[in-house]
């Protein structure tokens, strides 16, 4: 009599096979955690270390992010992810909002509470030193084309916060409308469409502005002879991988007639003074928005020019302002740059405010409202 | 360090459960204890210090309570000190008090431990079942430190009992199936954070960034239900991902949340929603008032809620969810707790729980306010042109989370188990379906930066 052979896995029970589906899982995904872990390690290894613009991070959200820029699939998985929200009628990938013409960044909402304390350590710094001081606090893109979003999508403004933080900045300090004279110019190229900075032409027209109100009279725009020095894709590229939006480009606005930069010297917080051009490309040719105007961030920067007017600026500054230092360069005979997203120094070891005869503080929304940037106007770090 | 981190998942996680594997059978409590303590230094040292000193003085106040058993008014003293220290550090450290002298002295540095609010709970409940004489004061300061701060309950819970967590704790059973289980419970907890809750947790957002008029009154309501499946994918994302844990390191933890959001009644959700949490205040702060008198109920109902909602965020908001559902509880036992279910419960409570997401999620009474007068019709009736957006936007992810929170696929699963097909390809397909998940989850978190913190700071 023939006997009808049973498969092995039709005599298990429903428990019995889970337990092996488990076993396997549990060997499988154990080992490619542990693989995936090597390989990030390795190719982190492998990476060009960057210098974070971020200070304020821990040791472990820079390490995350850094390994995140270093997995492999990084490219593969964003875009499948990016075109799959796209497909599905999405138009926000993370803090990113996709428009036909740019990326606009989804602004956090700012603490008010950090944003006041930053408006009154401003005040107690001009109460205390006395000196000149204007105040730029630059919106985000999405303020002037949050009309690009969706039909009816609304866009969070960052406007009431910045309004109120100017109202909390008390007289004689200046403080420059940003909003205002950047909205007459929207049609132009005023923000990268890539990234969440503004242009060198968005930079100059706040110049323009803050410079009359500074005493000065501002260099015409005819003046300049306008290069391009390469194209690149930013941020907010970089965490969308959205490629339909065109790429950027920096520029370089030179004028002949104005002064030249005698001497830039960069003091990192914890390394030796080093010299430095104002403008530094890659070795291959190319340029990096992040370090093209005055290289890596750093603590400290000073630059000296030919000027002879005995005009110094003290400038407290984020990334913002690295495109307009090139234009404020022609009025002073030297510019002391603290960065206060990189201090790690109390004010009085980086300046001797008194020798500087106009203060100019120039951040985004989002950096007056980090808790570490009221420090930065104090004279110890941590009092 | 966050759960869904790279960091912890590709690098904390195998290589802590490589050394626990290879660590013999009587040291694995205190390596246990030394990777629940990096984990914790990885918060920050300043929050790792303060978490490791309350823990101490915890070790410290169950053993003087024990000391002090026969003399009730002493232990009633140090009871009470060490409740006070315990609430008045989380309320110290998570809400905006005292803001400028933390900016100011600790330079915008987290003073905020991980998980402090479930550390609290289980560090309260511990002195209390010593005063009460449940339990005896821990003299072993590795065990006691193991019960409080083991690392995968740190974040989300669960809330265990010291009588019932030192056996699981102590005795853990490590075998390759339980790891498997583990990481797959882990994979699916981080997709319902990363996946679907972070995603969907942007509809709501959306709509609260906007003026008054809009939206309609359907998406309103909409967005507010959105809310509430966001907040039910995050937190019972996160207990999947500490049972998971758990589970790696050979710990069975107890379940937190229901399988499913849709609840026939206030009672259900009671029962259901971060139930060992709800136990707790239930047993440490319902039972004072418990009685037959219908008030006495209303009593207790409303200060334990009010308790879990102001455990859940120091806010008036919160508190007022607290009191919503405490009041609806009242209501329902004093109403309708003979009636059947129906189809008019099962929306009844939902429309109630979708106001309560809005309440806890929403920083204060002024955004509240401006939200919930949309919901009851200030703003436009009729659909409008935005709504279509949105829809469009956030539509499939909207569909995608209801069917997720419906819990239908655990019973379409379970009748696939009984089929032949499955059988055959059960472990195929639970390999491919791992790596699948775990595939999503990397191109999230990618998307993210490498890491996500939770929305509600517990």
């Amino acid at each position: 009599m023939k006997i009808k052979q049973v498969r092995r896995w039709k005599k298990q029970t429903v428990a019995e096979q889970a337990g092996i589906a488990r076993r396997f899982s549990g060997r499988l995904l154990w080992a490619v955690l542990l693989l995936g872990g090597i390989g990030g390690l390795v190719s982190l290894g492998m990476s060009p270390q960057t210098s974070s613009r971020n200070t304020s991070a821990s040791f472990l959200e820079k390490a995350d992010a850094r390994l995140t820029a270093a997995l492999p699939v990084r490219e593969l998985f964003l875009k499948t992810l990016s075109n799959g929200v796209v497909a599905t009628g999405g138009n926000r990938i993370g803090d990113v909002y996709l428009t036909n013409n740019r990326l606009l960044e989804c602004p956090q909402s700012l603490d008010t509470a950090a944003m006041t304390a930053s408006a009154d350590a401003i005040d107690q710094f001009y109460q205390k030193y006395q000196i000149p001081t204007t105040v730029i606090a630059v919106p985000p893109a999405g303020e002037f084309y949050a009309s690009d979003l969706l039909d009816g999508m609304s866009y969070p403004s960052q406007m009431p916060a910045i309004e109120s933080f100017y109202q909390a900045i008390d007289l004689p300090i200046r403080k420059i409308d940003v909003y205002h004279v950047l909205f007459t110019a929207t049609e132009d190229y005023i923000y990268y469409r890539t990234d969440e900075k503004w242009s060198c032409y968005g930079a100059y027209c706040v110049y323009r502005n803050a410079i009359q109100r500074m005493g000065f009279a501002p260099i015409s725009y005819d003046q300049y002879v306008i290069t391009h020095a390469g194209t690149f894709r930013g941020n907010l590229y970089d965490s969308c991988l959205y490629d339909r939006v065109t790429p950027d480009m920096i520029d370089v606005y030179s004028d002949e007639d104005g002064s030249k930069v005698t001497d830039m010297t960069a003091y990192p917080a914890n390394g030796e003074p080093e010299q430095r051009e104002l403008y530094q490309t890659q070795p291959d040719g190319t340029a990096d928005l992040n370090t093209f105007y005055l290289g890596e961030p750093c603590e400290k920067l000073v630059i000296r020019t030919n000027l002879n007017n005995q005009k110094k600026l003290l400038l407290f500054k984020d990334d913002y302002a690295d495109c307009m230092v090139p234009f404020l360069l022609q009025h002073y005979s030297e510019i002391c740059i603290l960065d206060v997203t990189q201090m790690e120094h109390g004010l009085s070891e980086l300046a001797d405010v008194s020798d500087y005869t106009q203060v100019l503080i120039l951040c985004d929304a989002d950096t007056f409202a980090d808790t570490k940037t009221a420090s930065a106007f104090r004279e110890g770090k941590n009092t | 360090m966050q759960f869904a981190s790279f960091t912890l998942i590709f690098l904390f996680l195998p290589i802590t459960m490589l050394l626990f594997y290879l660590t013999p059978n009587r040291w694995k409590r205190e390596v246990m204890l030394g990777i629940s303590l990096l984990f914790l230094c990885s918060g920050g040292w300043l929050a790792a210090a303060v978490e490791i000193l309350l823990t101490a003085l915890t070790y410290g106040a169950g053993l003087l309570l024990e000391h002090l058993r026969q003399r009730k008014h002493l232990s009633r003293l140090v009871l009470t000190g060490s409740i006070l220290l315990h609430f008045g550090a989380l309320l110290l450290l998570r809400s905006d008090w005292l803001f400028s002298l933390k900016a100011g002295w600790f330079s915008g540095k987290s003073l905020f431990p991980l998980g402090l609010a479930f550390f609290t709970l289980q560090s309260v409940g511990y002195c209390i079942d010593v005063f009460r004489g449940k339990i005896h004061g821990e003299k072993n300061w590795r065990q006691l430190g193991l019960y409080l701060l083991f690392y995968p309950r740190l974040i989300m819970g669960p809330v265990v009992s010291y009588s019932v967590a030192v056996k699981s704790l102590c005795t853990p059973v490590f075998d390759i199936a339980r790891v498997g289980q583990g990481l797959l419970r882990f994979l699916v907890g981080l997709g319902k954070k990363l996946i679907l809750a972070n995603w969907l947790g942007m509809l709501f957002q959306t709509l609260c960034q906007a003026d008054t008029g809009t939206y309609s009154l359907m998406l309103v309501w909409l967005g507010a239900f959105a809310q509430l499946m966001t907040l039910y994918l995050e937190l019972s994302g996160y207990a999947d991902m500490a049972i998971g844990l758990g589970l790696c390191y050979g710990v069975r933890l107890p379940e937190s949340f229901g399988k499913s959001l849709f609840y026939p009644s206030m009672a259900a959700f009671a029962d259901q929603w971060n139930r060992t949490v709800v136990q707790w205040f239930s047993h440490y702060v319902g039972t004072h008032f418990r009685g037959k008198n219908h008030f006495l109920y209303l009593f207790a109902m409303l200060a334990t809620w009010g308790c879990i909602g102001l455990w859940y965020g120091f806010r008036l908001p919160s508190l007022l969810f607290g009191l919503l559902i405490g009041g609806a509880l009242w209501l329902e036992h004093l109403l309708w707790r003979n009636s059947y279910h129906s189809v008019i419960r099962y929306i009844l409570t939902a429309v109630l729980l979708s106001l309560g997401a809005v309440l806890l999620s929403l920083p204060d009474l002024q955004s509240v306010w401006s939200y919930v007068r949309i919901m009851v019709g200030t703003g436009s009736l009729a659909p409008t042109e935005a709504d279509a957006d949105v829809l469009r936007a956030y539509g499939l992810i909207f569909l995608a989370a209801v069917y997720s929170v419906s819990g239908n696929w655990r019973y379409l699963l379970r009748r696939a188990e009984e089929q032949s097909w499955f059988r055959l390809l059960r472990t195929p397909l639970t390999l491919l379906a791992a790596l699948l998940l775990l595939a999503a989850n990397t191109a999230f978190l990618i998307q993210t930066g490498g890491a996500v913190s939770m929305q509600l700071l517990l």
